[in-house]
């Protein structure tokens, strides 16, 4: 544990969770179907994948999608928001935010990258482009389905705006758009706005739902996507030797924050804490991580310093994990390098092995389920880990959890375009 | 005494010529103004006018950079270089050097489609659904979906530059640019970066973008869009004075606010208003020079107590929505104030003000 513990009011504590993902309704379920290693990949149902080599994601059942009757003026934020309003719901529920009477105190911080031009948009657009794309105007005003809320639906304030209204936050409400590394960032982001006092609550979270067709076969064009797969459950598969790419998935995870000092002022629970947060970027390349991983290492180094822990406090590490050839040998070198011996004891897991990759919302997502871990004493396995990778030679806990009692960890994000993020979690008191 | 962000370095790039100094003659003489674009053609009753930018960035990069960028990702980068350049930059440790961007949506360019629906032409001409499944999709380029992501322009600028430290990309529209020097300037106070840069671009006049304003209607009367970018470099008073960095202001105060249900816009503008001046410890009367930004009319600031005379960049040079903020705040340093006010509105959605003062 930290060495020097920070005053009351600069600690940061978790004092609801929320989340609806390909696994669950809730936090509650998602973390039962994880434990058990289960997998939320399935074949995909959203759209029509027919003629595509991976036809596999992980969606969020219709059962588990948000009862929430929404007003008109919501409509225009589509599923992303869906997801991160029940999210929120149920975070806000947890924490009993609806009784906090300053609401220009309650801050919103959302990483994702709202609605992505749906297959519709795009054969909408190709209809009323000429051989010079030259769009008809009037044409386009013509289709009933490229409409006002066109306008913001590829907003990414827009979701933030949406659900700062829900809530009744009147604090700032920060949007993050930093890829894979965006959920992860939204929670350092509102780590900042406590410790600096510019909130006295923060709901931070992610939010994402990119499996239409365009975003899809965005995904296929870059060959990140898992190849050749024949069982759906079986499609993700980091660190294993015969991991082929990552598979998409949606979903969305919000967190409560506030100071130790309001979390007891207000009688409220504290399920865990906020040690530290790092973030760097890898200034290498723009389709690759640095090779020896140092980006994703600075960033580890910034959230232990930032938390006050040396490499041996870290007791668990949730992996980004993707399962693309690429991240899982580069992530155990970044970890190596942050750790140094220390990487050689201790676990090391990838949610993503059962969840898939939701982007903007994957590092909320993990960061939840590590938290809900301390404070079961368990650690999430990595399923489908049959074939080490000799490059990926750490404890990955393979197949199964694994009963580890632990209070601190480290939870990693790393992003398209090289933004890195890393949270330091702690179990709270 | 309120925390100093000195400003180390100023960039601009947009359709006007001569960087700041430049911009301050258009403003002067009352630029060109928003003109009627020329293509899309406008709607019925929506009579769209934009500036568009009137010459490319002249860069060198390779292939994979040249691929994602697309025209907003060049200016950022143009105006990264420029304004790190001017700052004297490159001999920090890469590690202490942030970095802050706010960035537009990035939309589906018809080129980028273009191929791919041409491969997916049926027999009659027509575009065959099936035959884009089939495969006609292949025909797009495969960094395409990069390019569609809104944080690949900064994940480029920080490659160029080497920038390797705090970083944030914050999205979208004119809030997005009083954020990231909001940010940018609480990195430095907290000691999280030795030097912030930050930059922003607006969105291309695309015809899905002028699409999407048309179709607005009155959420987006207010904007006329313009194409450009802009960069400023930030880092503690001590700091600039100890390495003896020329300094053009300080941003002493900053706030951003987004608009409650039902709350009037004079009322958001207000708030965010108040919120910079009491960071900055002015009174409204204090500020000798206001920037209007965004939606913010020059009606709407006596009622706030702000009564000294105002530029409006954006009735020259479009609005330019995240690097409008910055634009504004580079170009404050050149009004012949010693303390400078700019304020932002996007209607009733969001507004913010900065607090800037002048170096002797």
């Amino acid at each position: 544990m930290p060495a020097t513990r920070r005053p009351d009011a600069e600690r940061v504590v978790v004092t609801g969770m929320g989340m609806v993902t390909c696994l669950g309704g809730d936090v509650a379920s998602t973390w039962a179907a994880a434990e058990a290693g289960r997998s939320g990949i399935r074949e995909l149902t959203l759209f029509d994948p027919r003629g595509l080599a991976c036809r596999v994601g992980g969606e969020v059942q219709p059962a588990w999608l948000p009862r929430i009757p929404l007003a008109p003026h919501e409509q225009s934020g589509g599923r992303p928001y869906l997801l991160a309003r029940g999210a929120a719901e149920e975070a806000a529920r947890q924490a009993g935010l609806a009784s906090i009477a300053t609401r220009d105190r309650i801050a919103l911080v959302l990483g994702g990258h709202a609605n992505t031009p749906s297959y519709d948009d795009l054969v909408t657009l190709a209809r009323h482009t000429d051989a010079q794309g030259g769009v008809s105007l009037p044409g386009l005003a013509g289709e009933a389905a490229y409409g006002a809320h066109q306008f913001h639906r590829r907003r990414c304030d827009h979701a933030p705006a949406l659900l700062a209204r829900s809530l009744d936050v009147r604090g700032p409400a920060l949007p993050v758009v930093s890829a894979c590394a965006a959920g992860g960032q939204a929670i350092g982001e509102a780590l900042k706005l406590l410790r600096e006092q510019r909130a006295q609550v923060v709901v931070a979270g992610g939010t994402e739902c990119q499996l239409n067709y365009s975003a899809y076969i965005g995904c296929v064009l870059l060959g990140a996507l898992a190849k050749r797969v024949n069982e759906p459950d079986k499609a993700s598969r980091p660190f294993d030797r015969r991991r082929s790419g990552f598979v998409m998935a949606e979903g969305s995870a919000m967190l409560v924050l506030e100071t130790l000092a309001s979390a007891r002022a207000r009688g409220q629970r504290v399920l865990g804490e906020i040690l530290g947060y790092g973030d760097s970027a890898d200034g290498f390349r723009i389709t690759d991580m640095h090779p020896e991983g140092l980006g994703g290492a600075q960033a580890m180094a910034a959230a232990l310093a930032d938390a006050g822990l040396a490499p041996d406090d870290v007791q668990y590490v949730n992996a980004h994990g993707t399962s693309t050839p690429l991240n899982d040998p580069t992530e155990t070198l970044a970890i190596k390098h942050a750790l140094g011996e220390h990487a050689r004891r201790v676990p090391i897991s990838s949610n993503k092995s059962m969840m898939g990759h939701s982007f903007g919302a994957a590092g909320a997502i993990e960061a939840v389920l590590t938290l809900v871990g301390m404070q079961r004493g368990v650690v999430l396995p990595t399923i489908n880990l049959e074939v080490p990778d000799p490059r990926c030679d750490l404890d990955y806990v393979p197949n199964q959890a694994r009963a580890v009692a632990h209070r601190v960890a480290l939870s990693n994000s790393f992003g398209f375009g090289g933004q890195n993020a890393c949270l330091a979690l702690g179990a709270g008191e | 005494m309120p925390w100093r962000a000195a400003i180390t370095g100023r960039a601009l790039h947009g359709a006007w010529p001569g960087g700041v100094r430049g911009l301050r003659a258009a403003c002067a003489r009352g630029g060109q103004g928003p003109t009627p674009l020329p293509s899309p053609p406008a709607l019925p009753g929506h009579a769209l006018r934009g500036v568009r930018l009137a010459a490319e960035p002249p860069l060198r990069l390779y292939d994979a950079a040249e691929r994602v960028l697309g025209r907003h990702g060049r200016w950022l980068l143009a105006v990264a270089r420029e304004a790190h350049a001017e700052a004297g930059l490159h001999a920090w440790p890469r590690e202490q050097v942030g970095l802050c961007v706010a960035l537009g949506m990035v939309d589906p360019d018809a080129e980028d489609l273009a191929a791919a629906v041409a491969a997916s032409r049926a027999g009659d001409g027509s575009l065959s659904l099936e035959r884009f499944h089939a495969g006609g999709f292949r025909a797009m380029h495969p960094l395409w979906p990069l390019s569609m992501l809104g944080n690949v322009a900064a994940g480029q600028v920080a490659i160029d530059l080497d920038l390797r430290g705090d970083n944030t990309v914050l999205a979208s529209d004119g809030s997005a640019g009083v954020r990231v020097l909001l940010e940018a300037r609480r990195a430095l106070q907290a000691g999280a970066a030795g030097a912030v840069l930050a930059a922003a671009a607006s969105e291309p006049l695309t015809p899905a973008r002028a699409a999407r304003l048309a179709l607005a209607g009155p959420a987006a009367a207010w904007c006329e869009p313009g194409e450009g970018a802009a960069a400023l470099v930030l880092e503690p008073e001590a700091s600039a004075a100890a390495r003896g960095a020329r300094v053009a202001g300080w941003l002493v105060g900053a706030a951003a606010c987004h608009g409650l249900e039902g709350e009037p816009a004079a009322a958001l503008l207000g708030r965010a208003v108040q919120g910079a001046l009491s960071e900055a410890g002015w009174q409204p009367g204090e500020a000798g020079h206001v920037v209007r930004v965004g939606s913010v009319s020059a009606a709407s600031l006596g009622g706030l107590g702000l009564h000294a005379p105002a530029t409006a960049p954006g009735e020259a040079v479009g609005d330019l929505l995240g690097a409008a903020p910055l634009l504004a705040t580079a170009l404050a340093v050149e009004c012949g104030a010693p303390r400078v006010l700019v304020v932002h509105a996007e209607g009733s959605r969001a507004a913010g003000a900065l607090a800037v003062e002048v170096a002797a």
